[in-house]
Order: C-alpha cells, then structure tokens, then sequence
C-alpha cells in the first residue's frame, strides 16, 4: 500500500525562488493496482517517482510505503519495497552483461550467491530474456536493454514496480508489448505497478488512471471515466486516444453509442451493435 | 568526425569467448601487470623482437580481429609517430658528431636520437598493446572483481577501494555512450550547416568546442540518473556486497601466467646476456 496524504514539494526550498512541483497530493495505491500515471512535462510526476524511492523527501505532507514512512534514515527500507525503471536503460544499466546487470541490486542486498542465481534466472525468465544472460547489453535493440532494466527492478522483489516513462524511446509496437508484459507480472506476482507516462493511448491499457498538471492530482479513476472527461484533459493540454476522440464527437452529435470506448476495437463493437438496433433500422429505413 | 565509433576502441569489449577471455580475471590482471612492468625493463630490440612472438601468440588466442584493433588505434599510432618525431628531432643526450646525419638550429637528427626513439615507441606500444588487450577481453564485472582484489589491502588505510574499482569502471562503460552522444551532436550541428570537415586545424578544434558545453550537460545528467537509479536499487557502497560471479583460475590459466613471466624474463635477460 502507498499512501500519499497532503504531498507538497519544492526545489529550493526556503529560497525565494523555491520551484512548487507538487501541491497537496493526496493518492492510495492498494497493493497489487495497475495504475497509469499521465500528465505533461513539468506536471510533477517524475517528482512523485522520485519521492515515492526517497531520492527526495516531502517538503509536507507525508508518504508511507507499506506503513514505513518516507524519511531520512528510512531509505533503503523503503527502496527495498519500491523498484523503478526510468527512461533511457543506457543511464541506469550499470553492467555490461544482461546477467551481472541483473544481478546487481541483489547483490547490493547481500544476498548469497544462489539467491542471486535464482533471483537472475526468474528475473529474464519473467521478461523472456532466459536466453539471453551472457549477451552484452551494448548488443542489444532499446526494447531488449529496457526489458533488462526492468529485469533488474524485478530482481529486488518489489511490492511496487514503477516505470517512469520507460517507452518513450521505444517504438509503438515495442512499448505495447512490454507493457502487457508488465501487464502479465503484474497479474501473475501480485505486484503492483505504477507507470508514469504522457501517452493517452498507454494510459488506456490500464486499471486507473491518475492525471496530473502543474503539481496536482486532477482526476483520478478508470481509463473510461478519465475519457469522458475530454474538455477537461483538453484544456490542461492532454489528449485522448482518436477513436476516443471521436466517440466523443459522435455522441456530441446525437449518434447514440452505447458503452465504454477506450479503442478502436470498442468503437468497432459499438457501432456494430448500434447497425443491429431498431433505432438505426427506423432511421434507415 | 562520423566514424569515432570505429576509431576509438578505448573502453570497448570484444565478447569472443576465447580462452584469453575465459581466463581468470586476478591471473589476467597480473600477466598484464607482468607486461607492463616489461615494457619498462626491456631495453634492446632484440628483447621486444623475443616479446612478440608472445603477443601474437595471446592475440591468435584472444581471437580479437587484429583490423579491428588497428583501425581503433589509428589517432593513438598517429599521435606516437608525431610524438616520436619531435623526439628524434629534439633528442637531448649527447651524440657523437659522426652519428649526426641531419641538423639544422636546435632541430638534428642522429642514429642515437631514432635508436632512442624507437624504442620509447616500442615500450609505448607494448603498454597500449597490453593494456587494450585486458579492456577488450575483460567484461566490466570481472574487471571489478580484479580490481577490488588486488586493491584490497588499501582498504586498511581506509580507501574506498570498491567504490573507486565502481566509478573506474562505470567510467569505462559510459565511453561509447558518450562517443555515440558526440557522433549524435555532430551530425545535428553538420546538418545545420556547421562544416566539421572544413577550415584548418584552430577553426576545427574550435568547432569541436562547441560540442563540449552539450556533452558536459548531458554528461551531468546521465551520472544524476544513473546515481537515482543505483540508490533505488540499494547500492550503499561496497561493503555488505555480494557477488553472483565465483572467479576460478584453472590449472591452464597458472600456465599461461608461468609463460609469460618466464618469457618476459628471458626477453629481458638473453639479449643483456651477450648471446645476440
């Protein structure tokens, strides 16, 4: 469980030109939710990552992670229950090998060697990479290396992986496949996972969402009740998906749409079954 | 300018899997060291003529593609041969007047003057030889675990030894990043009309100024990233560390350790000893 109440922080603080990033946050995340994390950039979501790990601590308000709140001396505590994977792995892979990478933050818990073993092979196992633990991570493609960074956050058995927009460097396809990898762990381990990201389109794929602007929690609910919301993502400069989008300009027009459309495959569905109505028949004649 | 990549090899691995590759990293390392120390000793050309039968023979065994090497080394061999110019040229020791076969000022140049030359250059060669040998077959992991033995009694006077192996070779692995990074920038600036392939060698250095100031920005946040990212994932220095990899020196990696030291040996003594 994370339970963030009243969070506020600023860089520079007690200066006079302390940068507010987050105002009165307050987010619980149960154990085991798959949430999605959107807002654009300076919207204060890289800070939360960095809050949630206790890089940085709360300038009020507080966090607590498991009940262990986030404060000076708590730190590897709370580490050892949150993993994050961040952007670009070439800054966060410290091995040159995908087995030695892994296996380094056990080893940095001082776990004994077959631990360490067997934490490795799960670890690529989960990511598919089982083939893959000799191989250099110079070798391989950005979707590879971002699945060994992740592996290397599995390896510390966390109860929340978070992903601080681990896909934008990836290609479409790339980052929808492992996300629904990320998808599959989550519904196999029981982890809970919270992915930042700006992309509406991922955001869909998930349980919850939580949208951000300017340090604030804005809305906060299922992908199908944060659409519905258009206008207001609009005007703080987030868009949704364009069959969303459509949906949206379709009901505005009186077409009838039954339903939650998060996708073109739901907006398929419903328009399939708005053809069968009876309504439609009459218009049609 | 667009091909640093294939012309810097420093801080690359070469993952051939070769015996020199497998060989236990703490007997690697001291066979280097053992080289090294050599490359100080020898002082005749018949010795480095002994030594290379040696090289050639690691490096058949390391199946690292020698072209490779060569085209790597091509801004260090062009940086010896320049430095070994103004060596002959400037050779401070005494010469007798019938060595002389060239002067003009201060500028001469003697047989004395190339005979000391060349074989700084040979020791030159030697220690860039040995030491690009030891990155390109040694994976980061057991580099570290080397080094952090062999610098383990510093730990005693209170050096971090492991924290300072970790930032040695986290240093090493971010050099083809940033060389990518370099690769990157150029190109961006070329394609706004910055021409790196033109003017003479100031307006050139100049150009490559500009690309620093970006380097050294990105450079601060990759280490701010990487620094987060390794807290996150529990480093807290060396101590209390464990290690997946069991290093292990066989009975064949003893052998080559023995040759090498025998060999030197012999390269160092027999051509002393008056035989040649």
């Amino acid at each position: 469980m994370i339970e963030i109440e009243d969070l506020s922080f600023a860089y520079r603080t007690g200066e006079e030109d302390a940068i507010p990033a987050l105002r009165g946050v307050n987010l619980r995340i149960g154990p085991g939710q798959f949430v999605a994390v959107i807002g654009h950039n300076g919207s204060g979501k890289s800070t939360l990552v960095k809050l949630l790990v206790a890089v940085l601590y709360p300038t009020e308000g507080r966090i607590r992670v498991d009940g262990i709140p986030v404060r000076p001396g708590n730190e590897w505590e709370v580490r050892e229950r949150i993993s994050v994977v961040f952007q670009d792995p070439d800054d966060q892979l410290v091995m040159n090998r995908v087995a030695d990478d892994v296996a380094f933050g056990p080893e940095n818990l001082g776990l004994p060697r077959e631990k360490i073993a067997e934490r490795v092979h799960s670890s690529l196992e989960a990511l598919g990479l089982e083939e893959m633990g000799e191989r250099l991570i110079e070798d391989l493609s950005p979707g590879q290396k971002q699945r060994v960074a992740i592996a290397g956050a599995l390896a510390m058995r966390p109860r929340f992986l978070v992903l601080d927009e681990p896909t934008t460097l990836l290609p479409a396809p790339v980052a929808a496949r492992l996300i629904s990898t990320v998808r599959d762990l989550n519904r196999s381990g029981g982890m809970g996972v919270l992915h930042i990201t700006h992309s509406m389109s991922e955001a869909a794929l998930f349980d919850r969402v939580v949208v951000m602007d300017e340090g604030k929690l804005v809305l906060d609910g299922t992908p199908a009740e944060i659409f519905r919301e258009v206008d207001r993502l609009r005007s703080i400069g987030l868009d949704v998906p364009p069959a969303v989008s459509l949906v949206h300009r379709l009901r505005a027009r009186g077409v009838p749409l039954e339903g939650d459309i998060l996708d073109g495959a739901d907006l398929r569905r419903a328009l399939a079954a708005l053809a069968e109505s009876p309504a439609y028949r009459r218009c049609s004649g | 300018m667009f091909e640093l990549q294939r012309n810097v090899i420093f801080g690359q691995f070469v993952d051939t899997g070769s015996p020199v590759h497998r060989m236990d990293p703490r007997l690697k390392l001291a066979a280097a060291f053992v080289l090294i120390v050599a490359s100080f000793l020898i002082d005749t050309f018949a010795g480095y003529a002994l030594v290379l039968p040696l090289l050639v023979l690691i490096h058949v065994l390391s199946r690292v593609p020698f072209g490779y090497l060569l085209r790597g080394s091509r801004f260090f061999l062009g940086f010896l041969v320049f430095i070994l110019v103004f060596q002959v040229l400037f050779y401070p020791g005494e010469v007798q007047p019938s060595n002389v076969l060239w002067s003009w000022g201060v500028l001469s140049v003697s047989t004395t003057g190339i005979r000391f030359a060349a074989i700084v250059g040979l020791r030159v060669l030697l220690l860039y030889y040995v030491t690009t040998m030891l990155m390109l077959t040694t994976s980061l992991v057991d580099l570290t675990n080397a080094l952090e033995l062999v610098f383990r009694p510093l730990q005693r006077l209170r050096v971090p030894v492991n924290e300072m192996v970790l930032v040695f070779v986290i240093a090493i692995k971010f050099v083809p990043i940033f060389i990518e990074e370099i690769e990157r920038l150029a190109k961006a600036q070329t394609a706004r009309g910055v021409p790196f392939d033109e003017g003479g060698a100031i307006k050139r250095a100049r150009r490559i100024g500009r690309l620093l100031v970006p380097i050294f920005i990105s450079g601060f946040n990759r280490a701010d990233v990487l620094t987060t990212a390794m807290n996150v994932r529990s480093y807290r220095g060396g101590r209390g560390r464990t290690k997946l990899r069991r290093m292990h020196a066989s009975a064949g990696d003893w052998t080559a350790l023995v040759l090498i030291i025998s060999w030197v040996l012999v390269a160092w003594q027999f051509p002393a000893s008056g035989w040649l």
